[in-house]
């Protein structure tokens, strides 16, 4: 299992602004309201800083995981609790992810349909290409769907460009001053932050030298996308209409109608959605279960994959409907616990830690 | 080979067990075109809708007019409209399906006792379109409207939409204006008003029945989303014309020993806000226009610079005179700012509308308002000297 460089930023680009296009941009409105957009800039300088801690780090040991690494930077003890710490997170995006998809396809597009059957479809496909690609089969997707994903992107960018009313981003700044603007960054953060997972995947470069600038350029660019389709969002609706939707990019690019028979378009955003949502996905469900049999050093880490799978469809299951908790989910489980931990605090500490060692080897 | 068997069973049964089993044949949905809301007592609303009839909508029977509608219209009185949706649909054997919904009617009662209440629907069906456009019907119940039909649309909720495109206002974004300005604080909501209307004006003209769908202006709301008065289309036309929504207009002035009219293409306004140091708002209006003189009804040559400039300057003073009526109207009659001169001031000078934002719509009445009209004639068409000489 090797991925190339180029992967790692289509890898990088889809996970980021498919996870963030549709859930972010309503609630960055809602507390910075016309400087959204600010947030998203400033959440870019954040997301690039964590990728880089994270890629420098596994630079470090670019022969080992995660999960072996922290090992033998920490020690065996501290090391197993920094194991745990991720592991958990991990076995619980899972199941949100799993169930967020399931919760909002339902919602969009197929109302009378069984939640099971929504997860168990996404799962079987999220088996498949773990199973029998691993992270090289990810890699491979995601640089397709990637693909997509700019192609539909540009489309709908174009189709909105009628629509734009410059002055309903004004005023600039003053309205809502800085801690508001910062408060839609501390939740846009908790998702940038979530590329820390690049950790686990410097290892599997084929050069890992590449890891730090194609993940940067991933993020940085997926950031800047996710800029202009906030900027988009709230030139179309005005920041008074698209604080009171909750997924105001659908409504957004629905609201294009070129000609009168360019309609609908918002099905390209679905998609855009779906795919990314197959990626975040599979890369969870590779971390969890390669990172368990590591650190269980089982042999064949093929096998943990069916215990992820079990866990993840039931915990998808028993999980509280995604569209209502999503936001407590994140200000209650992500702000204070994974953003200060697992992104900002353990990768540091690996990072000091790790380069002392390194020196006076 | 036995393997080779499963996988075939397996993938040809993909065949059969793809496709989307939450899908809604075309066959089973009722097309609903527009909707109507009316107030029926203090709390209950009544909910219609125009639903196109499919057989009567192929090429081979003609569009309307052949005596035979293509529509028919339902309604059913509920609570909210959840549950006079759920009441109408015991009278629709197809299930209503509201993504081709973009006209929205609000009878003239339900629009006094406010709409706050009721505007969660039309955002929150994720089939139902943000373009929509909405209307006040002036002095009826939009179940009266939506139950006219009319000669040239096969629809006829089609009508109100284009005569609305016609007359350049919002359009079918008018609804999305409503919104916006019900949840800012520096401008008021209006929407375009329609009334019942005679096809031909004048008495014992016409077939008995035949009234038209006819846009009458506009319909001013204020803060709590009420009701409070109309202007008249060339009001509505001046209100579009300072917030650069409008695109076109004519427009036609009396001189003298007759009258000219001067078509226009290019439209702009400019709306700067100054506040002096006692508080004292003073708005200043520059509005702009291009355009040919299409009719000339008076005695002077227009081919001359000097009588064209002596036009253009009476079109200058008799459209100031014009639009300085209309702000005055609305400050003094209905008090609520439905120019969004307070967002003005919210987007130029931001740190002064700290302090404004309050109360907006008395220091709105209260403010100067100074119209300047600058309008530029750039070809007098294909009149020479007028034909009455």
């Amino acid at each position: 299992m090797k991925i190339s460089g180029v992967q790692i930023f289509w890898i990088m680009f889809t996970f980021v602004s498919g996870n963030m296009l549709i859930t972010t941009i309503g609630p960055a409105i809602r507390d910075a309201k016309q400087d959204a957009w600010i947030s998203y800039l400033i959440a870019i300088i954040f997301g690039v800083l964590i990728v880089f801690v994270a890629t420098k780090v596994s630079l470090l040991y670019p022969n080992q995981t995660l999960i072996e690494y922290s090992k033998t930077i920490l020690g065996k003890w501290i090391g197993n609790i920094v194991v745990i710490t991720y592991l958990f997170q991990w076995y619980s995006v899972i199941g949100y992810n799993l169930r967020q998809f399931a919760d909002f396809t339902i919602t969009m597009l197929l109302p009378t349909t069984p939640l099971w059957a929504l997860i168990l479809t996404m799962l079987l496909l999220v088996i498949y290409v773990t199973a029998g690609g691993g992270i090289e089969g990810i890699g491979r997707c995601s640089e397709v769907f990637g693909i997509i994903l700019v192609f539909s992107g540009v489309i709908t960018f174009i189709l909105a460009v009628p629509n734009l009313d410059f002055s309903k981003i004004l005023p600039l700044y003053s309205d809502s001053g800085l801690r508001p603007i910062l408060k839609g960054t501390l939740y846009l953060d908790s998702y940038f932050g979530e590329s820390v997972m690049m950790m686990m995947f410097v290892s599997f470069m084929a050069q890992p030298k590449q890891g730090p600038s194609r993940a940067i350029w991933g993020v940085a660019l997926s950031g800047l996308a996710l800029c202009a389709s906030s900027m988009v969002v709230l030139m179309t609706l005005s920041p008074e209409v698209a604080d009171k939707l909750k997924y105001p990019v659908i409504d957004a690019i629905g609201f294009i109608s070129v000609m009168g028979f360019i309609q609908n378009v918002d099905l390209l955003v679905l998609l855009i959605w779906m795919l990314s949502s197959f990626i975040i996905n599979s890369l969870y469900f590779f971390m969890a279960s390669y990172g368990t049999a590591q650190w269980l050093k089982i042999k064949e880490w093929r096998k943990t994959i069916w215990f992820v799978a079990a866990f993840s469809f039931v915990y998808a299951l028993i999980f509280p409907n995604v569209t209502i908790t999503e936001v407590e989910y994140i200000n209650k489980y992500w702000i204070p616990f994974v953003l200060p931990v697992n992104i900002i605090g353990i990768p540091l500490l690996l990072w000091i830690v790790g380069s002392i060692r390194k020196k006076k080897q | 080979m036995n393997r080779r068997l499963i996988c075939f069973v397996i993938y040809s049964s993909l065949l059969f067990t793809s496709g989307c089993w939450d899908r809604v044949e075309i066959n089973n949905r009722a097309i609903w075109i527009a909707t109507g809301l009316d107030a029926i007592e203090k709390e209950g609303i009544q909910l219609s809708g125009q639903i196109i009839i499919p057989s009567s909508m192929n090429p081979q029977n003609g569009g309307g007019g052949n005596g035979e509608k293509n529509f028919f219209l339902i309604s059913a009185i509920g609570e909210n409209v959840t549950d006079a949706t759920q009441n109408i649909q015991m009278k629709l054997s197809r299930k209503a399906f509201y993504g081709q919904r973009r006209v929205l009617l609000i009878g003239e009662k339900f629009a006094k006792l406010g709409l706050k209440n009721q505007l969660d629907f039309t955002i929150k069906d994720p089939n139902a379109s943000l373009r929509t456009d909405a209307f006040v019907v002036k002095k009826g119940t939009a179940i009266d409207m939506l139950n006219l039909s009319y000669p040239l649309e096969n629809i006829p909720a089609d009508a109100p939409l284009k005569e609305h495109f016609q007359a350049g206002g919002t359009n079918d974004t008018s609804y999305l204006h409503f919104l916006k300005a019900a949840n800012s604080k520096g401008i008021r909501p209006n929407l375009p008003a329609i009334e019942i209307g005679n096809f031909q004006d004048g008495e014992g003209v016409g077939k008995k029945g035949e009234k038209s769908y006819q846009l009458t202006g506009t319909a001013v709301f204020d803060q709590d989303l009420k009701l409070c008065g109309y202007l008249n289309m060339d009001e509505y036309r001046d209100q579009l014309w300072i917030m650069e929504i409008l695109k076109k207009r004519s427009l036609t002035i009396l001189i003298e020993d007759g009258n000219v009219s001067l078509d226009l293409d290019k439209m702009g306004s400019k709306v700067i806000p100054e506040i002096s140091r006692n508080k004292k708002i003073k708005f200043t209006i520059a509005l702009t226009g291009e355009g040919a003189v299409i009719e000339n009804n008076t005695n002077l040559d227009l081919t001359q610079p000097k009588n064209l400039e002596f036009i253009q300057n009476e079109f200058n003073k008799q459209y100031k005179k014009q639009v300085v009526h209309t702000i005055t109207k609305v400050q003094t009659e209905y008090g609520t700012d439905i120019f969004g001169f307070g967002e003005v001031i919210h987007k130029q000078i931001p740190h002064q509308w700290r302090d404004l934002m309050n109360d907006w719509d008395k220091k709105f009445s209260d403010a100067d308002v100074t119209v300047k009209v600058n309008l530029t004639i750039r070809r007098v068409g294909l009149s020479g000297p007028t034909l009455r000489k």
